[in-house]
C-alpha cells in the first residue's frame, strides 16, 4: 500500500526549476533512497513533502494507517503529526542536555502526555547508546554524538514517516552502524517508512528497498538497486548514478523487449 | 490545550537555554543594577550641569522691584543681569537656559500667581522667578541681628524634567547666594515652590523622574538585543531552525512563543530595574549625607511610589515589546547572530538614546516642544516616557496636554493616545515579523 503518492510535483525558485514534474509513489514500510548530485532537488522534495516550502504546481498525498490521505497543499499539520525530519544540516540546542533536546521535540507534538514522552526518550537514549551522557549539556558532545541525539529526537514521537537527510554524515563507523541498524529495524520490524538521502552508495545498497535518482530536478530513474543495475547494465549502482548524473549516457536495455538503445559514449566498469 | 502546551514547551526551552547563557545573567539581571549603580556613582563623583532641551529652557522673570531712587539701585535688575550671565557661563548650572523677562512684565502679581497655580495654564507661566516690589528696599533695611525678615526671591516651577527641575533651583540659589553679604548682615531668602496640584505628590526631584525615564527606556530597548538575535538569527546560524519549522506547530505560534519568552525575560529585567532604582536612590542619599551637598540629593533622588513603580514596569514592558517586535523582523532577515545584533543596535540605539536624553530633560510632554515634537512622537518610546510623566503628574501636565483644546481633551485622552499608539506599533511589528518569518527564504 502506498504511503506517499507524488503527482507532477514542481518547485520553481525564481528562474531556477528545483524540481521538475516529479511523480512517484512510496510504499508503506519501505526504505526509499533519494540519490542525486548536489542541487538535484532531493532536499527540495523532502521540504515539499514536510511542508517547509509550497509547491509551484502538482501535489502529493500522504496516507497513514487509518488516517488520511492528506494533501501537502492543505493538510500539512496533519502530515507533520506522524512524520519527522532530520535535515542534512541540523544541530542540537547546545544549552540543553541530550535528554532535554529529545524531550523538547516530544513536547512540541503537544497531544502526548509528558510521561509517555519521557518513556520514549529513555528508550531512545538506550537505543542510540547515550546512556550515561543523557544529562550532559550537548555543547560538550562530539559531532557524532550530536548526530545520535538528532536521530533520537527525530524518532521521539514514533512517527510513521521519517525523512532522513544524510543521517550518517559526520558519525564514526560504529555510530553509523548503529544508525543503519536502527533504520533497518524501523522499516522491517516497526513498519516505518523511511525516505533517506545519502551520498554513500553502500548505504543505499544496504538499506534501501528502492532508489530514486534525481538529476537537475527530474526523476531520472527509479527502482531497486538491482533493478537499476540491470536496467542500465551496470555491475554497480554507482556506475548507474555517475552515468546518469554526468550525462555521459548509459546503456539502456528494455528488459522486456531486450532492445538496445545504443547511445553509449563511455562505459565504466568495476569488477 | 494542545497549542498552549506546545507554546509552553517552546517558552520553557527558550528560558532554559537563556538561563544557561552568560549574556542573560549579565543583561537581564546585572545590567540594570550596574547601570543604576554607575549613574549613582558618576553623579556622586562628578555632579551635573543643567543642560537645555533642544528648544532651550525658558525661564520667565518678572521684576516688580521698585528699587531705591536715593541710591539709584534696583536689585531686581541686578538679579536679572546675574541670571543672564549665568546662562552664558559654561560652568554655571544654568548654562543654556533662556530668560524671558518681557512676556509677563505687565501682569500684576496676583494675576500672575493665579495663572501659575492654575493647572490649565501653569506650563505657560513656569518656571517663573518673581522679584517682589519692595525687594531692594527690604534688602537695604534688613539687618539679621535685629530679626528682620529678609527680602525674598520667589521661584515657581512644575515638577517634570528640567523645566521644573531642582537643577534650576540650585542654579538660582547660587545667584541668590551672591547677594548674601553676611558680614554686613545682608541676606536674601529664596523661596522655591514647586507648583503642586491636589492629589499629586510633589516630586522629591523631577530631574530624578527624567533620569528614571531615560535609564528605563534605554535599557528596555537595548537589553533584548542578545536574546532576539540568538533566538532568531541564532537558530538559523546554528542550524536548528529547519527541524523546528518541520514540527506540527505553526510558524506564528513559534514566533509567539519566542516573543513570550522574551517578555518573561524583560519582566525579570524590569524587576531588577526597580531594584537598581532603589540602589540609586540609596547611593544619592549616602552621597548627599557624606558631602553635605543636600541639593544633590534633592536634584537626583527618586522616591519610588507604588504608582511610579507600576508605571515604570508598564513602560518598560511596552517599550521592550515594541523593541522585540522590531528586532524579530530584523533578526529574521539575517543569517547570524552578530549581524542580527548589529542591525538591532543600529536601528534601536539612536532613537532610544535620543528619546531617553530628551525625556530626561523633560522635553517630551511639553507642548512647547513644537514641530520637533511631531518627529519625536513617531518614535514609539517617546510615548512610553509620556505615559510615565503624565501618569504620575496628570495635573502638572494638564496644561501641556497634546489634546488640550479638543472636545474631551486632556491628560486622560493623551494617555489613551499614547497607549494606543504603542499597541498599534506592537501589532504592526508582529504582523511584519510574522510575514518575514513565514518566508520560504528563512530556511536558506
Amino acid at each position: 500500500m502506498n504511503i506517499i503518492e507524488i503527482e507532477n510535483l514542481t518547485k520553481r525558485f525564481k528562474d531556477n526549476v528545483a524540481l521538475d514534474n516529479v511523480s512517484l509513489t512510496i510504499q508503506r514500510g519501505e526504505v526509499f533512497g533519494l540519490l542525486g548530485p548536489n542541487g538535484a532537488g532531493k532536499t527540495t522534495l523532502i521540504r515539499l513533502l514536510i511542508g517547509l516550502i509550497k509547491p509551484t504546481s502538482g501535489t502529493a498525498r500522504i496516507q497513514y494507517n487509518g488516517l488520511g490521505p492528506f494533501d501537502i497543499n492543505k493538510d500539512i499539520m496533519e502530515i507533520r503529526k506522524k512524520a519527522s525530519l532530520l535535515p542534512q544540516e541540523a544541530d542540537v540546542y547546545e544549552n540543553l542536555t541530550a535528554k532535554e533536546n529529545i524531550m523538547y521535540y516530544g513536547q512540541i507534538y503537544g497531544n502526548v502526555p509528558n510521561g509517555e514522552v519521557r518513556r520514549r526518550t529513555e528508550e531512545l537514549i538506550d537505543m542510540i547508546g547515550l546512556r550515561g551522557r543523557e544529562n550532559d549539556i550537548t555543547k560538550e558532545f562530539s559531532g557524532g554524538m550530536k548526530r545520535k541525539v538528532l536521530v533520537a529526537r527525530a524518532l521521539v514521537m514514533d512517527p510513521d514517516l521519517i525523512f532522513l537527510d544524510e543521517p550518517t554524515t559526520g558519525i564514526d563507523i560504529l555510530g553509523a552502524r548503529t544508525v543503519r541498524n536502527l533504520i533497518k529495524r524501523l522499516a522491517k520490524e516497526l513498519n516505518k517508512t523511511v525516505i533517506l538521502t545519502t551520498h554513500d552508495l553502500s548505504e543505499v545498497e544496504e538499506l534501501c528497498d528502492r532508489v530514486g535518482i534525481l538529476v537537475k530536478g527530474k526523476l531520472a530513474a527509479i527502482g531497486s538497486p538491482d533493478e537499476l543495475e540491470q536496467q542500465f547494465t551496470r555491475a554497480h549502482l554507482e556506475d548507474v548514478f555517475i552515468g546518469l548524473t554526468t550525462g555521459e549516457g548509459v546503456l539502456e536495455e528494455d528488459l522486456t523487449t531486450k532492445k538496445r538503445r545504443g547511445f553509449i559514449s563511455r562505459i565504466l566498469r568495476r569488477r | 490545550m494542545s497549542t498552549v502546551k506546545q507554546i509552553m514547551a517552546l517558552v520553557k526551552q527558550e528560558l532554559q537555554s537563556a538561563r544557561r547563557t552568560r549574556y542573560v545573567i549579565f543583561t537581564f539581571v546585572l545590567m540594570p543594577i550596574f547601570m543604576w549603580g554607575l549613574q549613582g556613582g558618576v553623579q556622586m563623583l562628578l555632579g551635573f550641569v543643567m543642560g537645555s532641551s533642544q528648544e532651550g529652557v525658558t525661564i520667565f522673570f518678572v521684576n516688580y522691584d521698585e528699587g531705591n531712587t536715593t541710591f539709584d539701585l534696583n536689585l531686581g535688575d541686578e538679579f536679572l543681569d546675574k541670571l543672564k550671565n549665568a546662562t552664558q557661563t559654561n560652568t554655571s548650572i544654568l548654562h543654556g537656559a533662556k530668560i524671558n523677562h518681557i512676556k509677563y512684565v505687565n501682569m500684576d502679581y496676583d494675576d500672575l500667581y493665579q495663572k501659575i497655580h492654575n493647572s490649565e495654564t501653569a506650563s505657560d507661566y513656569t518656571p517663573c522667578i518673581i522679584i517682589p516690589k519692595n525687594f531692594t528696599q527690604v534688602y537695604l533695611d534688613f539687618n539679621v541681628t535685629e530679626g528682620d525678615i529678609p527680602p525674598v526671591v520667589e521661584l515657581y516651577s512644575l515638577p517634570g524634567g528640567i523645566i521644573g527641575s531642582s537643577m534650576l533651583e540650585a542654579g538660582v540659589w547660587s545667584i541668590v547666594s551672591e547677594f548674601n553679604i553676611v558680614e554686613y548682615h545682608k541676606v536674601v531668602s529664596f523661596a522655591s515652590s514647586p507648583v503642586i496640584f491636589s492629589k499629586e505628590e510633589g516630586a522629591a526631584s523631577s530631574y530624578g523622574l527624567g533620569f528614571v525615564a531615560m535609564i528605563s527606556i534605554m535599557v528596555a530597548v537595548l537589553a533584548p538585543a542578545p536574546f532576539v538575535s540568538t533566538s532568531f538569527a541564532g537558530e538559523r546560524e546554528k542550524k536548528t531552525m529547519e527541524s523546528l519549522l518541520a514540527l506540527p506547530i505553526s510558524r506564528f505560534n513559534i514566533l509567539l512563543s519566542k516573543l513570550l519568552a522574551g517578555m518573561a525575560l524583560i519582566g525579570i529585567f524590569a524587576l531588577m530595574n526597580i531594584a537598581g532604582l532603589f540602589l540609586f536612590s540609596a547611593m544619592i542619599d549616602v552621597a548627599a549625607g557624606s558631602i553635605g551637598e543636600e541639593e544633590y540629593s534633592s536634584i537626583f533622588a527618586i522616591e519610588p511610589s507604588p504608582i511610579m513603580l507600576v508605571l515604570v514596569v508598564s513602560m518598560m514592558l511596552l517599550s521592550a515589546f515594541v523593541a522585540i517586535g522590531i528586532g524579530i523582523s530584523l533578526a529574521s532577515l539575517t543569517n547570524d547572530v552578530r549581524s542580527a545584533e548589529s542591525m538591532y543596535n543600529m536601528f534601536m540605539m539612536v532613537p532610544a538614546m535620543g528619546v531617553g536624553f530628551i525625556g530626561m530633560f523633560g522635553g517630551i510632554p511639553e507642548r512647547a516642544f513644537g514641530g520637533a515634537g511631531v518627529i519625536l512622537y513617531i518614535i514609539p518610546w517617546a510615548h512610553s516616557i509620556s505615559i510615565l510623566s503624565k501618569g504620575l503628574y496628570p495635573q502638572t501636565y494638564a496644561s501641556s496636554a497634546l489634546t488640550r483644546g479638543l472636545p474631551g481633551g486632556g491628560i486622560a485622552m493623551d494617555l489613551v493616545i499614547h497607549f494606543g499608539y504603542l499597541i498599534i506599533v506592537i501589532l504592526i511589528c508582529l504582523f511584519i515579523a510574522s510575514k518575514v518569518f513565514e518566508r520560504e527564504g528563512i530556511l536558506t
